[in-house]
Order: structure tokens, then C-alpha cells, then sequence
């Protein structure tokens, strides 16, 4: 039977206590939950039939809360769903040999939840409220320059030329926008990665490490962005397990 | 996601939550290479990396104009390169039957290729 690792735990050398947290609670394909430690740290696991694992949306909302539910009481690494090792020693020997790294993850994310801001907005009316003038106003002045032809060819780049200054000022924009969130995150001292034009409304998706108890101002400060931005709607999630800011690379 | 996760939000609209549904649920354009496919699948695949080159050609381009680099008839004449160049995709994108949406291909993690 091949066992699946749920998650790599901070036990603090007291694994009896997470044994008896685990008793209650079944796996994906409902198997026994256990672990298999070495020294302040275990990993949690169930056996499974690989063909069992079937990737199926019930079985990865249940993965998820199983590891939402470990979060609430343990520091611990959430494993990509479907790690799959051959045997609890092979398990042993991988946390034996990643330990350092192991403990270094888990200091970074000790005390710490991950949070999601989404912003929302509509693009093309952003664009619009951006440019000073419309395409034709655009089209005119450049048309009016010096030596400017009126031709196909010109009419297309400058349709082109009038789409690229309008994407441009909305990556400004949007820059500015992550740059104000980072500002207000600052005296955090949180780690964040953030990524743009998710698609055609969703123009920011950011994930943020931060303390446990400072999820209050967190909000505040989300609601403090929502009142100087109200065309964009801007959406807090979380807490979450700190899925973005585990930096290891098992061997 | 669950409606207790979210924090702090002001209205969220419709289409904003179908968004969300959609990134986490995202087969759009995903590529699906098999045996039985593997021609149309090249194709798409060739496809996307020429209309990527031809969008990253036509970025510089603008780049340049931006910059005051380039000469009015200089201007014309990457018009109409490019206003050729598109109108030949186009046409490759009809002939293979292909859309837009086809050639930007879902990178996972990554994003969409464009």
C-alpha cells in the first residue's frame, strides 16, 4: 500500500499529542490517519491505492479540510495533493534528509496565516476613464503631426498605437494600486507575491503571510482600499494554509 | 472556495464570482495531446507560439513609435506589415479552425500564454 503524505507538521517532540488528534480523522479514501516523525517534525499520512487517487473534486475539497483543520491547531507545510511515497521509512528517510530546509519553512510560516486579496474591475471602462481623449480625438492628433499620412496603414497603427497607451496607463495604474497595498503592508513585515491581469475583471490576485493576529487591521485595511477605490472591488480571503510560501524542494 | 473564507468584500457582483469559479476550474484551452489528436494539437500549438511571436512583434513596434525612434514612413511601413501580418493569421486561424481563445494557451501556474 503506497502512503500519501497530507502534510508536514511542527510537533515540537511531543508526536503522542498529534497521534491523538489524528485518531478521530480519516483520509481522502477514508484510511487511517498517522504519522511518521523525526525529530520536531512529522509528517502526516494515510495509506491509499494510487489508483484510488482519483483527483475528483470531492476528494480535494476533503484533502482541504483536512488540512485546514490540522492548520487550526498545528504549523505545519501543506503537500501538493497526490504526494504519493512507496513506504513510511522512504517518508523517514525524506525528512531526515530535508530537515534543515524543513525547519526553515516552517519557522517562516510559525504563527502565520495566508491571506488572499483579489481586486476586481472592470477593464475596458478603466481604460477608457484613463485615456484623456477617445480613439478619434487620439487618431486626430496624431494625424495632425508634421508629416502624418492618412492611410491604411497609419489609421491601423495608430488604432494599435491607441490600444497600447490605453494598456499601458492601465498597467500603471494597477502598479500603482499593488504598490499602495504593499505600502499599507509594510509595518506587517509579511511576505506577498502578487500577479496582474488575471483575466478580464479580475486585475490583481495577491497572496499575503501575516501574523495570526493582526487579521482585524488586515481587513481594515482592505475596507480603507475599497473606500479610495470604488470602481475596483476588492476581496479579502483567508486564513488560509500557507500554500504560496513553502519554498522546498524535496529530494 | 467557502463563503466563510471571504473576509471583507463590497458587492461582490456576478461576474466577479464566476471569475473566481473559473480560475479554479480553469480547462479552458488546456492542451490535451493524444495519439488521436496529436496533428490538430501541433497545430494549435504552432499556432500559439506564432500569434505569441507575431503579439510580442507588434508590442515593440509600438515600443518604438512610443519612443519617437521611427520615421513617419518608417511608421507606414510596419503598418503595413503588421496589418499583413495579422490578416494572415487570420486566415491560418480560419483555415485550422482556431480561435483566439484556442491559442492562449492555459500555462497553469503560469497564467495564459497571452
Amino acid at each position: 500500500m503506497d502512503k500519501m503524505i497530507y502534510a508536514i507538521i511542527l510537533t515540537n517532540n511531543n508526536p503522542d499529542k498529534l497521534t491523538s488528534f489524528l485518531t478521530p480523522m480519516k483520509g481522502i479514501s477514508e484510511e487511517i490517519l498517522y504519522s511518521v516523525s523525526f525529530k520536531n517534525v512529522s509528517a502526516v499520512i494515510g495509506d491509499i491505492k494510487r489508483e484510488d487517487l482519483k483527483k475528483t473534486k470531492p476528494q480535494i475539497i476533503k484533502y482541504a479540510d483536512l488540512i485546514e483543520n490540522m492548520k487550526q491547531y498545528y504549523t505545519l507545510l501543506p503537500m501538493q495533493f497526490g504526494s504519493i511515497v512507496d513506504s513510511a521509512k522512504t517518508i523517514k528517510k525524506k525528512l531526515e534528509i530535508n530537515y534543515q530546509e524543513i525547519n526553515q519553512n516552517l519557522k517562516k510560516v510559525k504563527n502565520k496565516y495566508e491571506y488572499g486579496i483579489k481586486v476586481f474591475g472592470n477593464i475596458e471602462k478603466l481604460k477608457e476613464g484613463f485615456m484623456p481623449t477617445t480613439k478619434s480625438e487620439f487618431q486626430k492628433t496624431l494625424n495632425s503631426s508634421s508629416a502624418s499620412k492618412n492611410s491604411a496603414y497609419r489609421n491601423y497603427v495608430n488604432k494599435k498605437f491607441f490600444k497600447y497607451k490605453q494598456d499601458k496607463v492601465l498597467a500603471n495604474f494597477i502598479d500603482s494600486v499593488i504598490e499602495e497595498i504593499k505600502g499599507y503592508l509594510a509595518h506587517f513585515n509579511s511576505l506577498h507575491k502578487f500577479k496582474t491581469e488575471i483575466s478580464s475583471r479580475n486585475i490583481i490576485d495577491g497572496v499575503l503571510l501575516i501574523e495570526k493576529d493582526k487579521e482585524n487591521e488586515l481587513i481594515r485595511i482592505v475596507k480603507d482600499m475599497q473606500n479610495r477605490y470604488p470602481k475596483l472591488t476588492f476581496i479579502l480571503t483567508g486564513p488560509w494554509p500557507p500554500y504560496n510560501f513553502i519554498d522546498i524542494n524535496i529530494n | 472556495m467557502k463563503d466563510n473564507k471571504i473576509l471583507s468584500d463590497s458587492e461582490l457582483q456576478e461576474n466577479d464570482l464566476a471569475d473566481l469559479r473559473n480560475q479554479k476550474s480553469s480547462e479552458k484551452s488546456r492542451q490535451d495531446l493524444n495519439p488521436e489528436n496529436a496533428e490538430a494539437g501541433l497545430t494549435q500549438l504552432v499556432m500559439s507560439v506564432v500569434e505569441l511571436l507575431r503579439r510580442l512583434t507588434e508590442k515593440q513596434a509600438m515600443q518604438r513609435i512610443d519612443g519617437g525612434s521611427l520615421t513617419e514612413d518608417e511608421i507606414e511601413k510596419l503598418g503595413e506589415t503588421l496589418m499583413k501580418l495579422e490578416n494572415k493569421m487570420e486566415e491560418l486561424k480560419e483555415h485550422f479552425n482556431l480561435t483566439d481563445e484556442d491559442l492562449n494557451l492555459d500555462l497553469g501556474p503560469l497564467g495564459d500564454l497571452m
